[in-house]
Formats: C-alpha cells, sequence, structure tokens
C-alpha cells in the first residue's frame, strides 16, 4: 500500500528549538495520532507537512508530491485545519463555502448541506456570532466537503466542549469507511486520539519518542505491582522503563512486557501482587519521563 | 514557477468583496472632495484639497492595513495558505488587490480633478503642482506596499507610513515655493517644465522599482512562513 | 440501520476484547444467527467509532476461537454450528471451568464440590422450564 505521507530525517532549526531527525509515515487508509505536550513540536511538524516551512533538511512527501515544491498539487487532496486557523470573521459561512468551492472541482454539495444540519449552523451568520465549537466545526464542514483524500488536523479538538468533541470525532469516524483515505491528528491529549486511530506518534521536545501501532503500545506495555525485598539496581537487569518504590511495595513499569518477566522479578525475591495494562495517557506519561531519564 | 491566474483571479475578488463597503466609502469621500473643489470659494478649495489628499493617502494605507496586516493579524492567512496556493500567487494576489483598491481611487480623483481643472474657474496652470502631489503619493503607496509585503509587519508598515506622510508637507512647501510652480498658480497655460517631468519621473521609476523588488523577492519564496 | 456495538471508554479492557465480547453477546442475542455475514471492519469501525485496527484484531480473535470464518475477499461470516445454542454451551463451560478452577484454590474435592452444586440446584426457588 502507498504511503501518503513520508517525511524522512526531517532536521529544523530555531534558535530555542529544533526538530530533530524526524521520520515518519502514514500509510493509506489509516488513522495517525500525533501526542506530544504543547511546544513539543507537532504544529512544526505538520506545517513541514503542509508546505507551509521548509525543514532545514530531509525529504517531504505528501500524496506522492515532494514539498514544499508541489505544495499546489498537495494541498488540492489535503483538508488542512489547525488550532491558529481563523475565518474571516464579517463574513458568513455561505460565503466562505463558496469561496472554498472554487477551489476543489470535487466539492460535495450534498454533503455540505448534511454537515451544515449536522452540525447546527447558521449558514447566513457571520463567523464572528460564532462560538468556538462552531467555528471549529464550520472549519471542519468547510474541508470535508471538498472530500480529500488525506486530512490533516492540527489540535482539533483544543477547547472544545465535550459534545463539539464527540460530535467532531463522529465525523472522523466516518471517513474510516474509506480505505483510501488516511487522516493525521494532533493533541496533547491521548483521550482525543486513542479512539480512532490506528498508529500513535509520540513527540517530545522536538524528536518522536515512538511511533507505532496503538496495540503494540497497550500490549508492550505492563504496570505490575509486586511486594517483597529487592535493589533498584538488580531489577535494572529487567530493563524497566521506570520504577518506583515504597517500603516494600513496588512499581514496575515495563515497556517490553512478556510473561517470563514475571518469572525474572520473581527470581529477584520480589513477590508479584497484580500484572496492570496501562492506558495510553500513563503510556504517553512514561515514556516522555524515560526520554528524560536518558537524557540527563 | 507556474502562476495560475486563475488562483490569483480568485485571491483577489475574495479581497475586493471584503473590502468593497471601503472602496465605495473612499468613491464616496472622493466625490466630495471634487465637488468641494469645483465650488467657486477659496475655503472650499482647499477643504476639497484637504479632502481628496486625505482620501488618496487613506486609500492606500488602509487598503494595506486591511488585506495584509489584518489577514496576518486575524490568522486568516493559515485558512488562504490550506488552499492550494503558491507563495508566490498569493504574494501576487496581494499586490494586485492591494493595488487595484488604491489606484482605482487614485484614478477616479486624478481624471476628475484634471477634468474639473480644465473645465471650471480653477486656474489650470496648477495641474503640474496638482500631478507632482498626486504622483509623489503614488510613490509613497507603493514604498509602503513594498515593505508590507516583504515584512507582513505592522509596525514597520505604520513607520513608514508616518515618515513618508511627514514627507508630504515639505515636498508640498517646495514645490508651492519653486517658482516653476506658483508663477503659474493664476495663469490659465499648463507649464511642462523640465523640473516637473525629472521628478515624475524619477518618482515613478522609484515606485516601479520597489514594487519590483518586492514581488521578485517574495514570489521567489517556497514557503509562507 | 447498520450493526453498531457500544463500548464503554470506562471499561478496564482492551477496546477489541470489547469488541470481541460485544460480538459474542450479539451471536448469543440470536441477532447474528449462523452464517450470518458480519459488517465489514471499515463499517463496523465507523459505526462504532473506533479504529480499524481495533475490529480488526477482534475478528482475528473471534475467527481463532472459531466463532467466526473469513473469506479472503468475501469478508466474515459466523461459523456454521456456532450460533445461539453453540456458543451458549461454550460460555457456560467457560464458567464451569472457572468454578472448577476455585474449587481446587480452596482445596474442595470433587464429591463435596458435586454435593454442594446439588444443595444449590435444589435450593433455587424457580427452576427454569427445561425445553
Amino acid at each position: 500500500m502507498q504511503n501518503v505521507i513520508q517525511l524522512a530525517n526531517i532536521n529544523k532549526h530555531y534558535g530555542h528549538f529544533a526538530l530533530d531527525n524526524i521520520n515518519l509515515t502514514l500509510p493509506a487508509g489509516e488513522i495517525m495520532g500525533l501526542v506530544g505536550v504543547n511546544g513539543a513540536g507537532k504544529s512544526t511538524t505538520i506545517r513541514i507537512l503542509m508546505g507551509l516551512i521548509e525543514a532545514d533538511s530531509g525529504s517531504v512527501e505528501v500524496l506522492g508530491h515532494q514539498l514544499p515544491d508541489a505544495q499546489v498539487a498537495a494541498k488540492r487532496q489535503v483538508g488542512f485545519a489547525s488550532e491558529d486557523m481563523r475565518l474571516y470573521k464579517h463574513q458568513d459561512l455561505k460565503w466562505h463555502m463558496d469561496f472554498v468551492r472554487g477551489f476543489y472541482p470535487e466539492w460535495d454539495a450534498d454533503y455540505a448541506r448534511m454537515l451544515l444540519q449536522k452540525f447546527r449552523l447558521n449558514p447566513t451568520q457571520a463567523i464572528k456570532g460564532f462560538s468556538h465549537g462552531q467555528r471549529v466545526k464550520a472549519s471542519l464542514l468547510l474541508l470535508l466537503a471538498r472530500r480529500p483524500r488525506l486530512l490533516i488536523l492540527d489540535e482539533p479538538t483544543t477547547g472544545l466542549d465535550p459534545v463539539a468533541r464527540s460530535e467532531m470525532l463522529e465525523e472522523l469516524a466516518d471517513i474510516l469507511r474509506d480505505e483510501n483515505r488516511s487522516v493525521l491528528f494532533s493533541s496533547h491529549n491521548t483521550h482525543d486520539v486513542e479512539q480512532l486511530s490506528d498508529s500513535i506518534t509520540f513527540l517530545h521536545d522536538g524528536h518522536i519518542l515512538a511511533s507505532q501501532g496503538i496495540e503494540c503500545f497497550l500490549d508492550k506495555w505492563r504496570n505490575v505491582r509486586c511486594t517483597g525485598q529487592a535493589t533498584a539496581e538488580a531489577l535494572a537487569e529487567l530493563q524497566p522503563a521506570h520504577v518506583r518504590q515504597n517500603g516494600s511495595v513496588w512499581h514496575i513499569k515495563m515497556d517490553n512486557f512478556q510473561p517470563s518477566v514475571l518469572e525474572a522479578i520473581k527470581a529477584q525475591g520480589l513477590e508479584v501482587v497484580d500484572v496492570m495494562r496501562m492506558s495510553l495517557e500513563e503510556i504517553f506519561i512514561a515514556t516522555v519521563k524515560k526520554d528524560a531519564r536518558y537524557e540527563h | 514557477m507556474n502562476i495560475n491566474v486563475n488562483t490569483v483571479k480568485q485571491l483577489v475578488i475574495k479581497d475586493w468583496q471584503l473590502h468593497r463597503k471601503m472602496i465605495a466609502g473612499y468613491v464616496a469621500a472622493g466625490i466630495l472632495g471634487l465637488a468641494l473643489l469645483g465650488y467657486p470659494h477659496l475655503w472650499t478649495f482647499y477643504m476639497g484639497c484637504i479632502i481628496l489628499l486625505t482620501v488618496m493617502i487613506a486609500a492606500g494605507f488602509h487598503a494595506i492595513t486591511a488585506t495584509i496586516i489584518a489577514e496576518k493579524k486575524d490568522q486568516t492567512t493559515a485558512f488562504i495558505l490550506s488552499l492550494p496556493v503558491q507563495p508566490a500567487e498569493y504574494v501576487l494576489a496581494k499586490a494586485v488587490a492591494n493595488m487595484g483598491i488604491f489606484f482605482a481611487a487614485w484614478a477616479f480623483i486624478v481624471i476628475s480633478m484634471i477634468f474639473l481643472v480644465m473645465t471650471t474657474h480653477i486656474p489650470n496652470g496648477n495641474l503640474p503642482f496638482f500631478l507632482l502631489i498626486c504622483l509623489f503619493l503614488v510613490m509613497s503607496y507603493c514604498i509602503v506596499l513594498s515593505i508590507a509585503l516583504i515584512t507582513e509587519s505592522e509596525g514597520w508598515s505604520i513607520f513608514a507610513m508616518v515618515l513618508l506622510n511627514l514627507l508630504l508637507n515639505p515636498v508640498i512647501m517646495l514645490a508651492a515655493n519653486n517658482p516653476v510652480y506658483y508663477s503659474h498658480f493664476k495663469t490659465d497655460t499648463i507649464v511642462w517644465h523640465s523640473l516637473f517631468l525629472t521628478s515624475a519621473t524619477l518618482m515613478l521609476a522609484m515606485a516601479l522599482a520597489v514594487i519590483t523588488f518586492a514581488l521578485i523577492r517574495q514570489t521567489r519564496r517556497r514557503t509562507f512562513i | 440501520m447498520p450493526d453498531q456495538l457500544f463500548l464503554s471508554q470506562t471499561d478496564n479492557r482492551p477496546m477489541y476484547l470489547q469488541v470481541v465480547e460485544q460480538i459474542k453477546l450479539k451471536i448469543m442475542a440470536g441477532d447474528w444467527p449462523d452464517g450470518h455475514a458480519l459488517p465489514s471492519i471499515r463499517e463496523l469501525a465507523a459505526a462504532t467509532k473506533v479504529s480499524v485496527i481495533t475490529i480488526k484484531r477482534a475478528y482475528s480473535e473471534l475467527e481463532q476461537a472459531g466463532l467466526i470464518i473469513t473469506r479472503p475477499g468475501r469478508g466474515s461470516l459466523v461459523a456454521e454450528g456456532m450460533g445461539q445454542d453453540a456458543l451458549r454451551h461454550q460460555e457456560l463451560h467457560h464458567h464451569i471451568v472457572k468454578l472448577l478452577e476455585a474449587a481446587d484454590k480452596l482445596g474442595i474435592d470433587n464429591h463435596t464440590l458435586q454435593q454442594q452444586l446439588a444443595e444449590a440446584l435444589k435450593q433455587r426457588q424457580t427452576p427454569p422450564a427445561s425445553e
């Protein structure tokens, strides 16, 4: 299957921040969640993907087009919305729809009408009277109605109320029906992306900490609770991601869990009380902490 | 570099649609100024002059603020950039939309003024002086537009506007106190003195040069940010 | 009304296991009889609002358990003889295994277990009508 996004060895240096050797691949038909704290480099990565910024080095390919040179050809099939994007506040949604339509021959007017109803948006009200949630939904309408092959959404759920957020995810889920359409969406919050994403990329401090299928994350990580006497040095042999001890109670977070690990823990003189699966959020935090530990 | 003319056209029309009220306002103010100019009183004549000057200055600077600076400030740029548009087309469209607004107001006023001067009691000898001021405004506008296109910065653009506006008064005083111009203020003979021709050519050349420089520099960009 | 599963965010089990449970529930309830064609992976993912990979994994678990059959290019079916009844027996068997394990842990021998089971059946106030 063809890759819709292919970033290879991307570097971009700013004064106080740098993207460091970013490699990212999104196969066609998949949804990828890009997770990172604010300032991790999500927006910079996405801007490079849209040809808005040129990387210092590396290659960018979107839907088979080299960016930034072939950005027009790529953007013809990409629906992009970012958190810092605003519509013209004195114009209404109808004006925006007509304007965008002029650039996309494949604009689907029926779908646009359906979305207007579903999102309960008034097409003749000036944008400045819209709430934040309505603005986000209006932007989403403007890009979904072009039926793009690839959606790139930078922090689409930030600042949305729970209802608007759920409506937004519902429309994204609809894209799953078509195996030729793909989505990359970023969030500082794992909850927003984990439900729909096939794969997750953790971005931190300008570099990728991990990028793999969501099931891989969930299968590999376990929080093992044990009791007994042991030393952190001895446990280090197991290559745990994170170890915490209080008295004789131990919490060992493993990022390479296999059943045989439990035997090894017992061999260190610990009794395994329980083995807990971890949520993606816990995994994200543990990954970031692990990275910080090795850095300093 | 392939410029898609249709894309540029759509972007230009967009800017004109967004600002049609502003354009209509300046045209209305221009008509008011011209009406006063044609009225046979000295004070209405001066009043008309001031209004026309103000309209020409304001139309240009307002267009720059509204189409270039405001797009940046209101974060609508990202919306346009998400469309299949390349940097060169965007810059070109901005320049065309802007100059369209300014020159529409400017040309309307200049043509009406020439007509007015030629057909009314206003001595025709004033024409070179009037045209000199109008051409100075074209140059100022082009300089500010180039700075706005290149820097996209509100600060720099305002700085340039203020500076060029401060220059306007000395230019008027200098010209008004020069016999090449003032000796014909009360006569009906139009004298195209070489001083006028040279300064007009220089100002137009300057305007053309800065705009060309800004366009070449900005359309070469491969990315927006 | 397209087929749709109801998943819970607060359920601690991984998503794909919830999908497996829900599909078993549909089969047991008779919604999906023997030979019933399951919705396509993408269709079910979109309707349920979970990732395609989650449904894929659930289908492969169900296939390994012999509950469904996937024919390349033609989607998945509920396996013959794996409908309602078979699944009910399987489910009961699952509970019996657990019961036996519990008895072992508590050190209860087979005889006592049988006695207690007989006692429990007797004590049940309203036995369901036999089929």
